[in-house]
């Protein structure tokens, strides 16, 4: 994956969590007498989850350009090679270091895992 | 006040594939900028609504208006919004919440909701978010003024804060605010000034003392006393009780007047002499009354010696013997004759002097009297004197007497007493003939009690003002003039008529209530009092001066800083009806119109920024000595708002909110009520939108607002319908028949009301209902805007009716067809099955919640039909109810009926 903003920076693919979310919602409901009523729910914007393992040096990079991207759109080009215009929807990015911790009979880990969502068309 | 749908009705009214879009207006603060988002890109604007909570739109308690809220959360991913939090504070500002639809663009939007941002409001930098909460505008500024600490030079601390009366029609004894508060303090000092008359039974005491001492004195020194133990002890007991009489009056005149003892003294010794005097010279005058009888007596003996010793020496010569007897009788008689003269001479040397003697005692009688009957006050001591300018000649005012002085703190130090009160006063043009009256050019002078002196015209007149009514002062004594000569038997005798006062006589040159030092000279046309002349004449020897008095706690003022202001009605009145005040008259305190000649009206004065309805007073109403006014002042008026309620409301809404009023709503409203008046003054400062909101439900309204707009909607008549709602307008499966809360019950409706606004408690009327079925459940409202009691009982029956029955209501979810309800709007609800009622009946929407999410609508309906009934109750729109429907009706068998 890469981000394209100010700055940019390469990422590895997303593990298998991630999610996109969808366009259209249709909301359907029914009367007394079987009147039906439906209303849509359409945005061109798609919610987007990804789950990264990366390194300490990633880490570095990529909380940067969270730092010089946050409040902009930025494009996006994913594992699918599909490039879209996205901004971050939580800033700070949570990183999740538990695992940046030694483990086993010392030695140290050197990856962890972030969520990144990101929001965008 | 159905939702106006404008280009978008379409959409509202399609059953299938319509896509709504948010869009809302946030004026960031009460200055900042105002941004509009929507819930997506749309039409140009931003898609930063994320959600919309909430969204609900509930009649208050008792259908006293509307309220509402929501919650939003917007986007900030760009950060703009939190920009302008570093530079706004976004509390309050407005918010309105609007709908459109895809298939239409923004400007085609309609108004669902509006309010100002509320609490809890969080910015969120994980989120890059914002939340805050929108309710319906719920507090305004306060009704009415009320000055400010500092704020205006000429208000008494004891007014700052006080609200000023605001009256609306025609009100019954408002309570005044006195904004002003002169400059008093209480007199420490007692004193009294001595009257001539208290002198005249002080001397004549004295002079019983006199007699008393003289008859024991003689007692006394008899060698053979012809008195007997018994007349002694008469005497003795005469001596002892005059002297007690006399001292116990000499001792309450120095009480009233202590730095006069000396002179009492002096006074009470000068009676004494005069009065020995007096004895000696009724008692030398009847001496020489004897001597001279028994001169006369002698000269005749000797006259007829003389003769009959001439006629024995010419008849009997030689009748020595005899004619020596004569001649020696002769002799004694001469020598008699010689001590009788020398009686005689004696005795009226005494009578001359004491004859002298009284002269000259009564001279120093008369200067002692004037001495004694001056006011020769020294210094006051008053309390609060501090307050009053110190160091620099002022004029203070105690009792109507004036004196001039400096103040050192409490003590006010005298250097001229009894200065005239006014002076120059001009008569006016008389308006009748009689006698004891004249009229004074300027109305506002107090003449009451005050001794007028006039020495211009012909010679001086003095005479005392009994009463005033406004320039008509009655006076006496008459005061009469020699017009012409009678005769009379062998003599001539004067004609006098009565003098009429008029400005040919001249001014008043001074006045007060303590007789001045003015001259006694009398008109030569002057009536002198006599034996055939009446009683009255021109002259300060004809007329009895007035006991004045200073009794410890009596008011002390500036002159010239008399007056107190007081206001009647915030704004202007057209005509002020009655000023009144509490007085006490012998015992009793009363209620009592206070004379218009004490004050003035300004039905609208500008003052501190208002424009309103004063009364000024010509002196403290605890000024007028003797006549025991409180303070507290009470007002009739026609104020030049109102009476008509939704007149009221208007003004109320927009002199005191920055919302507008629908002009249509407000003139079919007022129209529709003006048969019920309302008359009613509000003596706090309560929220604008409160007060409005319960004047209203009084009347058998409610008001509410959309944006910035007031809307009015009269609750007592049936309204054409907004909509039908069908089976086709609920959702399945969410219909719910309901009934009126149980807590909501009344079965005792008290209505307190008054007319009068001096009174201590309120009027009474008690209404029940249903007491059988339901327990008294008692509740107590407060109807002040109406002083006519028929339309307390009328507004009250109509609520009483609502409140002490358990009416249907029904819930259910509907669809965005029926955006266009809002709260208060009319729905014929047209269900088979006998789901509320046999027949299509009418309801009223009490909620609506908008669910932005599912996009359904809630709502509540309250409908016109009672618990265990199947059609409509005749009464639950009384106004428009069918003429020939009369409270209770046979439906209502448990109604107690009104009671005032």
């Amino acid at each position: 994956m890469t981000f394209t903003g100010i700055g940019l920076v390469t990422l590895p693919n997303p593990e298998l969590q991630n999610t996109e979310g969808l366009n259209v919602s249709v909301n359907s409901r029914q009367a007394m007498d079987s009147t039906r009523y439906t209303t849509v729910k359409s945005n061109p914007d798609r919610n987007f989850s990804y789950n990264l393992r990366i390194d300490v040096q990633k880490l570095f990079q990529l909380q940067q350009f969270v730092r010089d991207n946050a409040g902009r759109r930025f494009n996006l080009t994913d594992h699918n090679d599909v490039t879209r215009e996205v901004y971050f929807d939580a800033i700070p990015i949570t990183f999740t270091d538990d695992s940046f911790a030694s483990v086993g009979s010392g030695s140290r880990n050197e990856f962890g895992e972030v969520t990144i969502q990101v929001t965008g068309a | 006040m159905a939702r106006t749908l404008g280009a978008a009705a379409g959409e509202v009214g399609t059953a299938l594939g319509t896509e709504p879009i948010f869009i809302v207006e946030v004026t960031w603060g009460l200055s900042g900028p105002m941004e509009t988002y929507a819930d997506k890109d749309f039409d140009g604007l931003p898609g930063k609504i994320l959600t919309l909570a909430g969204l609900d739109t509930v009649q208050k308690v008792n259908a006293r208006g509307s309220t509402g809220s929501l919650s939003m959360t917007l986007d900030d991913t760009d950060g703009s919004i939190k920009n302008i939090l570093n530079a706004q504070d976004v509390h309050k500002g407005a918010v309105s919440v609007y709908q459109t639809y895809q298939a239409l663009t923004a400007s085609d939007k309609f108004l669902l909701f509006s309010g100002e941002i509320s609490t809890p409001i969080e910015w969120s930098e994980g989120q890059r978010e914002i939340k805050f909460d929108v309710v319906v505008k719920i507090e305004d500024r306060e009704v009415g003024f009320s000055p400010e600490q500092g704020e205006f030079d000429f208000i008494s601390e004891d007014a700052v804060g006080k609200a000023w009366p605001l009256c609306f029609g025609s009100v019954v004894r408002v309570p005044a605010v006195k904004i002003t508060d002169a400059v008093r303090g209480k007199s420490l000092t007692r004193y009294s000034v001595l009257t001539v008359s208290e002198l005249d039974q002080l001397c004549d005491l004295a002079a019983v003392v006199s007699d008393a001492e003289n008859d024991k004195n003689i007692g006394d020194t008899q060698l053979n006393p012809i008195t007997s133990d018994e007349n002694y002890a008469i005497l003795i007991e005469a001596l002892t009780s005059s002297t007690i009489s006399l001292n116990l009056f000499k001792e309450n005149l120095i009480f009233a007047n202590p730095v006069q003892e000396t002179n009492l003294d002096d006074f009470i010794q000068v009676c004494k002499d005069i009065q020995t005097n007096t004895r000696n010279l009724l008692l030398f005058a009847a001496q020489a009354v004897a001597a001279q009888n028994i001169i006369v007596n002698l000269e005749l003996t000797i006259l007829n010696l003389q003769i009959q010793i001439g006629l024995e020496q010419a008849k009997n010569p030689q009748d020595i013997p005899l004619i020596s007897s004569l001649q020696a009788t002769l002799a004694q008689a001469n020598s008699d004759l010689t001590d009788a003269e020398n009686d005689k001479n004696d005795a009226e040397l005494q009578v001359l002097s004491a004859s002298a003697a009284i002269a000259i005692l009564n001279t120093s009688k008369s200067a002692l009297t004037l001495l004694l009957t001056q006011i020769d006050l020294a210094t006051i001591i008053i309390d609060d004197g501090d307050k009053f300018p110190q160091g620099t000649p002022l004029t203070i005012v105690i009792n109507s007497l004036k004196f001039v002085g400096t103040f050192a703190g409490n003590t006010f130090t005298i250097t001229e007493s009894n200065v005239p009160f006014y002076t120059n006063v001009e008569l006016a043009i008389r308006e009748n003939d009689n006698a004891n009256e004249f009229w004074i050019d300027d109305v506002s002078l107090i003449l009451k009690n005050q001794y007028c002196w006039f020495s211009t015209g012909a010679g001086n007149k003095l005479v005392l003002v009994d009463n005033q009514e406004g320039a008509r002062c009655f006076f006496s004594p008459l005061l009469y003039k020699r017009t012409g000569v009678i005769e009379f038997g062998f003599e001539d005798r004067d004609i006098y008529d009565p003098i009429l006062l008029s400005p040919s006589i001249g001014v008043i040159t001074e006045t007060g209530v303590v007789l001045r030092n003015w001259a006694d000279v009398l008109d030569a046309q002057a009536a002198v009092p006599d034996l055939f002349n009446p009683t009255y004449a021109s002259g300060r020897s004809n007329i009895q001066d007035n006991d004045y008095t200073i009794e410890i706690g009596d008011d002390v003022f500036l002159d010239g800083d008399y007056q107190d202001t007081y206001i009647a009605n915030l704004i202007p009145s057209t005509e002020v009806k009655e000023v009144m005040a509490f007085r006490t008259i012998n015992g009793v305190r009363e209620l009592l119109p206070i004379p218009s000649r004490y004050y003035d009206v300004d039905l609208a004065e500008s003052i501190a920024g208002q424009t309103s309805t004063t009364l000024r007073f010509r002196r403290p109403l605890s000024g007028y000595d003797g006549e025991e006014w409180e303070e507290d002042v009470f007002v009739t008026l026609v104020s030049s708002e109102g009476p008509n309620t939704a007149d009221i409301i208007s003004y109320l809404l927009t002199t005191y909110s920055d919302l507008s009023i629908d002009a249509a709503s407000f003139a079919s409203v007022a129209a529709a009520i003006d048969k019920f008046p309302s008359h009613f003054a509000i003596l706090d400062r309560p929220d604008a939108l409160d007060v409005v909101e319960d004047i209203a439900w009084q009347a058998r309204c409610a008001v509410f607002t959309k944006q910035t707009t007031a809307f009015i909607k009269y609750l007592a008549a049936e309204e054409t319908e907004v909509l039908t709602l069908t089976e086709a307008d609920v959702e399945n499966d969410t219909f719910i028949l309901t009934m009126t809360e149980t807590e909501d019950l009344v079965t005792k409706f008290v209505a307190e009301w008054t007319d009068d606004y001096s009174k201590e408690l309120p009027n009474k009327v008690v209404l029940r209902n249903n007491i059988p079925k339901y327990g008294k459940i008692e509740r107590t409202f407060d109807f002040f805007i109406y002083n006519i009691e028929e339309l307390v009982i009328k507004s009250s029956t109509f609520w009483m009716i609502r409140y002490s029955n358990t009416w249907k209501i029904i819930k259910f979810n509907s669809f965005l067809t029926t955006l266009e309800l809002e709260v208060f709007d009319t729905v014929l609800l047209s269900f088979g099955n006998d789901l509320i009622a046999t027949s299509d009946v009418k309801g009223s929407i009490l909620d609506s919640t908008y669910d932005s999410v599912s996009n359904q609508v809630d709502y509540r309906i309250f409908t016109s039909v009672r618990s265990g009934e199947m059609d409509t109750y005749p009464l639950t729109w009384p106004a428009t109810a069918a003429i020939d429907v009369e409270y209770p009706t046979e439906n209502d068998p448990f109604a107690g009926g009104a009671s005032g």
